[in-house]
Parts: C-alpha cells; sequence; structure tokens
C-alpha cells in the first residue's frame, strides 16, 4: 500500500476547495498539513488554510501571522497568514494535490516541531470548545458552515 | 511500522428517506468526489499512521486532534 506522503506540519501545493464550490478541487494553493491519516486509497488530509495576505486587526483564535524570517524557515517566499479556522478535509489524490506524484509531492517546506504542536493544539480546542468558529470544506465533509 | 487506531467511529445510520448505500459507496474515498455530502469521512475507520521514533503523548496527541476533527464533523 503506498504511503501518505504528507505529515503534520508540512505546506503542500494542493487544489484548495473554495467556500463557493466546497466539495470540489479549487484553484492551487498552498496548504498546511494540520492533520493526516490512512495509507493508499484510505489517506486523508486536513488541510488549513493559508494566505499571502496580512491580516489587520486583533487576531482571533487559531489565526497566525507569520512573519517573513520565520515563513523563509517554513519553506515560503513571503509573510503569511495561517488561518487554522478554515480546514479541508481532502483525500490524498492528485486531483487535490497536483503534484502529489512529484518527486517532493509538492510539498514546500514544514513547520518546525514546536509551532506544529501549538496549530496542533489550537485546532484541537477550536474543535471541541469552539466549534462555531471552525469552517470544514472538502468533499469529505457534511456539510461547509456559513 | 506501528500502527494504533484512534476511537472506532459508529457508522452513521441510512436516514429513512434514503436508500442504503451500495457497499462500494462505503469504501474509503469510493464516493464521487464532487458530490457535496460525502459518507467518507464518518463511515470509515481511519488509521493515524505512528511516525518512527514519536512518543506515547505526542502520537496520543495527534489522535486527539483527529477524533476532534471527527467529532465535528458528525455533529455537522
Amino acid at each position: 500500500m503506498t504511503q501518505n506522503p504528507y505529515r503534520p506540519g508540512d505546506f503542500v501545493w494542493s487544489n484548495y476547495p473554495q467556500r463557493e464550490d466546497p466539495a470540489r478541487p479549487g484553484p492551487r494553493h498552498v496548504g498546511y498539513v494540520a492533520a493526516s491519516v490512512g495509507a493508499g486509497n484510505a489517506a486523508a488530509v486536513w488541510l488549513a488554510y493559508t494566505t499571502s495576505q496580512p491580516w489587520t486587526g486583533p487576531r482571533p483564535s487559531g489565526v497566525y501571522s507569520i512573519d517573513r524570517d520565520r515563513a523563509a524557515g517554513m519553506g515560503q517566499p513571503r509573510p503569511f497568514t495561517l488561518d487554522l479556522r478554515r480546514v479541508a478535509a481532502v483525500p490524498v489524490t492528485a486531483e487535490w494535490f497536483p503534484e502529489l506524484d512529484a518527486p517532493d509531492h509538492g510539498i514546500v517546506g514544514r513547520a518546525p516541531e514546536r509551532l506544529r504542536l501549538a496549530y496542533e493544539a489550537a485546532l484541537t480546542e477550536l474543535a471541541r470548545r469552539r466549534p462555531e468558529n471552525l469552517e470544514m470544506l472538502g468533499p469529505r465533509s457534511p456539510r461547509p458552515r456559513r | 511500522m506501528n500502527e494504533i487506531r484512534p476511537p472506532r467511529r459508529r457508522r452513521a445510520q441510512t436516514p429513512p428517506d434514503r436508500p442504503a448505500a451500495p457497499q462500494s459507496e462505503l469504501a474509503p474515498f469510493a464516493a464521487p468526489l464532487h458530490v457535496a455530502v460525502a459518507p467518507g469521512l464518518l463511515d470509515v475507520e481511519h488509521t493515524v499512521i505512528r511516525e518512527p521514533g514519536e512518543s506515547d503523548e505526542r502520537y496520543q496527541s495527534r489522535c486527539d486532534l483527529v477524533a476532534a476533527l471527527l467529532d465535528y464533523a458528525r455533529r455537522g
């Protein structure tokens, strides 16, 4: 059985679903692998949303602004915002990961372990205690919020 | 590679107004990817792969996150 190449903490090229059409692959976009399960045909990941748009104003729980230096350490050329409040549950297929078959599987960087653990704890907290703030997209979601 | 499964998920019941799904639909990702409501997320048992050298505590933390996300999805 083929292994799932995506590990929590990876930043990866994906066809991240858009809110307007949450069950279909969207435009090419770097997502953050928040959770990963299975292997082969059962492989799936929960991808958190990233954007190069800077966050303005107070940051809600689950939103992280990554400055240029820290972004560079994660393989990102620009500062970016990580939004754990928006996640997409998607299967590990080439339809969702356009570079799945490439040697690096489209993985462009990785969060340091300390941050990965912080993001993991934050997303667990959101899902358990603040579900109203969480939005789940993708074909494996029962229905997206909002 | 060691594998520990997170808490087993109970398969969602088929709504009364919906015919029973064919067996293939219940297999992981067998459902078409373009449908907005896919049963796969809640109907299959997910396995969190343990990474080499990963401590029990960290592995359990990852399992907890997957369980939390599945619980969230089940609540809809």
